[in-house]
């Protein structure tokens, strides 16, 4: 069998869900619906923002113009930075990629991320240029930045997805220029798995990529990771629809049902033997979704702990990038503290709970990993939660994770990115220029500058040409100071901040700046401060509220102005109760963006 | 039963009015009290004694001598009037007369009779649209007064556009002076559907807080006792048909946009003018009916009582539910506890609407 296994690796927005799309359509994908443009995005935030956040794979029937038989395993990747982990699953079932890259956009961030990735995993790259009919497309100059940092030497191949132009010549190129997959249909079996997902009907469906031998219903299998045995349920491939099928053999791809229960156990990257066989382990590291971000979950009133806690699990079972525990806020009372993999997960994590498990849940400022030396201490401490951060005056030093943040950028903008690091306590590292008025600028910068409103800051002086991608390189000693917010004289744990000691005046102003605008007056004066090292470093005061009252209320009256305060009592039910203070949930929201 | 009949004409709509009232409808009079006849005589308590009566508007002055006593009539040929412990009328200075007020006298000696005054500086008569002067006020007064009104309300606006805490200390002075038995002291509420709504008046919290305060120690300070959050009465003077709805009391309104309250349930009736006139009499004009919950129920009962500076019996129930509540207000001095009852202090009135939130 002819069979080849690839990936599309593209910068977000440079056109992989459409270019996916075409090829369904000229390969006569059954099942492919035209009504419903980016056919992989099934997610219905997926299509809403235009973004792909899970990889997926479809099995392709290609007949060559030679007239050879093919069979095409497409393997779709997610293009924002925070899923990045994503295209590595991608690329370990993959022995090629279509690199594509917008014409009008050119080489970006993620463009280089991706094709870094790709080339340590030796897959062979078929650089794509899109787009090309658009009036802004700059093809040579693609053509040109492809060559030179990218340093592909392969002819690149110019299509346009939307009209369908140039498709023929992508599959053309894949069968040519993608190797085979090797293999050895004899030996036992040695499988890797690349994606999985929870379906409540069937349990775990994994998605494997056979390497060696064969996989088929009713094998025991086992997990190297965790060696735990299955007996496979199904095996099948997935053309649009899940289709099953009595095998999959070596080079090929496909999903397997095996009655697993905890999606937990099921890793990606792990190598699936046959019971009893050889359990050697193919050369790819299980991938461990590693969360860079972290924020307290809490519901908004104490009363929904438990509904949060199942949403939390259910969720769990079809995010298992999404690493929750535990915590419990003297403010907030029970919560969960949360790692995500970057800002944009978490944005997505709270809107999947509250539109699909109709939670009402307050999220706390996001903070990164820290690593502490007490001074009575020879142990380093690890500490994602600034709540939890004992005083400053016990610390010997704190680390903080740095990142290379990667940034491609029209040259016209290349020094307000650089102010833009900078004010983020970034160093330069590297800038090159590029064909086309393009800079690559490679910083060096603390994680915990970027993951808050950077990305915004970032689009906005580049008039949202700038692109972004970072991956971490380690910790170092920061003069880090806790600012610890008192409202009322006490101090409200989900409000502290780890800030860099350069910026203490700053985000404390800030701070008691979004408190004063968004807690309500209330029947009393509300003093707010901002505490870093024991001492008061900005303060203000909420005013008492001096009128709320109906004038009037007679006969005619009454009916209104019950439901009026009934209405109220429902607004203030929303609102945390801290001490005697109120406080609302724009509070929260605010504080969220305190870089802004 | 407490009767509260519904006057909706008006000369002119001043700038903050929210009340049902359609200007320059006069010719609508005669049907209209027609209408209110057919509408009392479908009643299932006709018939019965009134306790209290109050007419209100709009602007019922703007009747005629002869329709006013066409009303009156009406009323007493279709109720028990004997026990009637009070008779309210609304009016405004510039339609009161000589004859409307011996019509009124001739139907109660003891008729109280409600006087908008709302402002004693001619500047803020203009800008809330009023069609009086001060002088039009002051003479219709002394006229009250020599016809032989012995129970006078006036009822004025604070938190005008441009009036001062102290300009409306002197305002309220005057008035003070004239010795009315009860004065209504609202603040002005700029509701969206008004005039004032549309031209985006805003009433500054601070300031109406302290004419407020300014008002409530310059009445109690002249023998007025303040006995519910915008009104002042001298001793005996309280306004009993209002009382009752603080109380939480039944009651039956007549007319157009006239709310009745019997058996748990208020039912108002249709706003439109037209409709009333041609349904007045059927069911057709009940437009609106609210049946709250038992534990609404309990909530608006508090809502309404603690209107008042004496406020409610502390029942075992209330106490069982609220009791941490109101200590908490107690401790701050929003609220007081005496002789089994509760109320909200002084203190507590003008931002009594977050007080009273708590017992929803």
């Amino acid at each position: 069998m002819n069979i080849r296994n690839f990936c599309i690796i593209a910068h977000i927005d440079h056109g992989k869900s459409t270019l996916a799309d075409r090829i369904l359509e000229y390969t006569h994908t059954s099942g492919f619906d035209q009504s419903k443009p980016q056919m992989l995005d099934s997610m219905d935030l997926e299509r809403e923002r235009g973004i792909t956040i899970r990889s997926k794979t479809v099995k392709l029937n290609y007949r060559a113009k030679d007239g050879t038989d093919y069979i095409l395993n497409l393997i779709d990747t997610p293009g924002h930075v925070d899923f990045s982990y994503e295209v590595s699953r991608a690329i370990i079932a993959s022995e090629g990629a279509l690199l594509l890259v917008d014409a009008s956009q050119g080489v970006e961030a993620q463009t280089l991320a991706n094709t870094s990735i790709a080339k340590k995993h030796n897959l062979k790259i078929i650089p794509v240029i899109n787009k090309i009919d658009l009036p802004t497309a700059d093809i040579e100059g693609t053509e040109m930045q492809i060559l030179d940092i990218l340093e592909l030497e392969d002819d690149v191949v110019k299509v346009s997805a939307k009209s369908g132009k140039g498709v023929d010549d992508i599959l053309e190129a894949i069968v040519k220029r993608v190797p085979p997959p090797v293999g050895n249909k004899e030996a036992d079996l040695k499988a890797v798995v690349f994606d999985s997902f929870y379906d409540s009907y069937r349990g775990v469906v994994v998605y494997v990529r056979v390497f060696d031998g064969e996989i088929k219903p009713k094998m025991k299998i086992t997990l190297l990771s965790n060696n735990k045995t299955y007996e496979v349920l199904e095996t099948g491939v997935v053309a649009i629809k899940m289709i099953p099928t009595d095998v999959i053999s070596s080079g090929e791809v496909g999903f397997i049902v095996a009655g697993i229960k905890n999606i937990h156990d099921v890793k990606i990257g792990d190598t699936i033997v046959e019971s009893g066989k050889s359990q050697q382990k193919i050369e790819s590291d299980w991938i461990d979704a590693k969360p860079f971000v972290f924020a307290g979950i809490f519901p908004v009133s104490t009363s929904g702990y438990e509904d949060l806690r199942f949403a939390l699990e259910k969720f769990n079972l079809t995010d298992a990038s999404l690493i929750y525990k535990n915590v419990s806020s003297s403010a907030l009372g029970p919560g969960f503290h949360c790692g995500f993999l970057g800002s944009l997960h978490l944005e997505i994590v709270k809107e999947r709970l509250e539109r699909e498990f109709n939670a009402e849940i307050l999220i706390t400022s996001p903070n990164v990993n820290y690593r502490i030396k007490m001074k009575n201490d020879e142990k380093i401490y690890e500490m994602d939660n600034p709540a939890k951060i004992p005083s400053f005056n016990d610390i010997d030093y704190i680390e903080e994770p740095y990142v290379n943040a990667t940034i491609v950028t029209p040259t016209q903008y290349a020094s307000n990115v650089v102010e833009l690091c900078k004010g983020n306590r970034g160093k330069v590292v590297e800038i090159r220029q590029l064909e086309g008025f393009k800079s690559v600028m490679i910083f060096d910068m603390p994680l915990a500058e970027i993951i808050v409103g950077f990305y915004d800051a970032l689009k906005s002086v580049s008039r949202g040409y700038a692109s972004f991608d970072y991956e971490q390189t380690g910790y170092k000693k920061s003069n880090l100071e806790k600012l610890e917010v008192l409202i009322n004289y006490e101090v409200v744990d989900a409000f502290s901040y780890i800030v860099h000691e350069s910026n203490i005046e700053k985000i404390a102003n800030r701070l008691i700046e979004k408190l004063r605008k968004t807690i309500p007056r209330q029947m009393f004066q509300i003093p707010l401060q901002v505490k870093a090292d024991n001492r008061i470093v900005a303060r203000d005061d909420i005013s008492a509220i001096k009128k709320d009252v109906l004038a009037k209320c007679y006969g005619g009256d009454i009916s209104r102005k019950r439901k009026l305060l009934e209405k109220q009592k429902e607004g203030k039910k929303k609102m945390k109760q801290f001490g005697r203070v109120e406080i609302p949930q724009e509070t929260f929201l605010a504080l969220l963006k305190i870089q802004d | 039963m407490n009767l509260y009949v519904h006057v909706p004409f008006c000369r002119s709509k001043c700038k903050y009015c929210d009340f049902t009232s359609y200007p320059g409808r006069e010719e609508f009079i005669p049907a209209y009290l027609q209408a209110l006849e057919r509408e009392i005589l479908s009643l299932s308590n006709l018939k019965c004694e009134i306790n209290t009566l109050f007419v209100g508007g709009g602007t019922p002055s703007m009747l005629s001598a002869a329709q006013i006593k066409q009303l009156l009539g009406i009323i007493r040929d279709n109720f028990d009037c004997s026990g009637l412990k009070e008779f309210t009328f609304e009016s405004n200075p510039e339609s009161l007369s000589k004859d409307k007020l011996e019509a009124l006298l001739d139907f109660d000696r003891k008729t109280r009779l409600s006087i908008g005054v709302q402002s004693c500086l001619d500047e803020h008569l203009q800008t809330l649209g009023r069609i009086h002067s001060t002088a039009d006020f002051l003479e219709k007064y002394a006229l009250a007064l020599m016809t032989g009104f012995e129970n006078i309300n006036i009822d004025l606006i604070y938190g005008i556009p441009g009036q001062t805490v102290k300009g409306w200390l002197v305002e309220l002075k005057k008035a003070v002076e004239l010795k009315p038995q009860h004065i209504s002291a609202y603040c002005l509420t700029v509701s969206p559907e008004t005039q004032f709504g549309r031209d985006g008046v805003a009433v500054n919290d601070e300031t109406t807080a302290e004419m407020y305060r300014g008002a409530v120690e310059m009445l109690t300070g002249a023998g007025y006792s303040h006995y519910e959050i915008s009104n002042f009465a001298l001793p005996g003077y309280e306004c009993e048909h209002n009382k009752n709805y603080w109380r939480n009391g039944e009651y039956t309104g007549i007319g157009c946009s006239a709310v009745s309250h019997a058996n748990a349930a208020r039912c108002k009736n249709t706003v439109s003018l037209e409709k009333y006139i041609e349904n007045a009499g059927t069911d057709k004009i009940k437009e609106e009916t609210d049946r709250p919950g038992a534990e609404s129920k309990l909530s608006e009962t508090i809502m309404l009582g603690l209107r008042m500076r004496s406020g409610m019996e502390l029942t075992p129930e209330i106490h069982s539910k609220y009791a941490g509540v109101i200590d908490g207000f107690v401790k701050d001095g929003y609220m007081g506890v005496a002789g089994g009852r509760f109320f909200i202090t002084p203190k507590g009135f003008f931002v009594s609407n977050r007080i009273l939130t708590e017992f929803f």
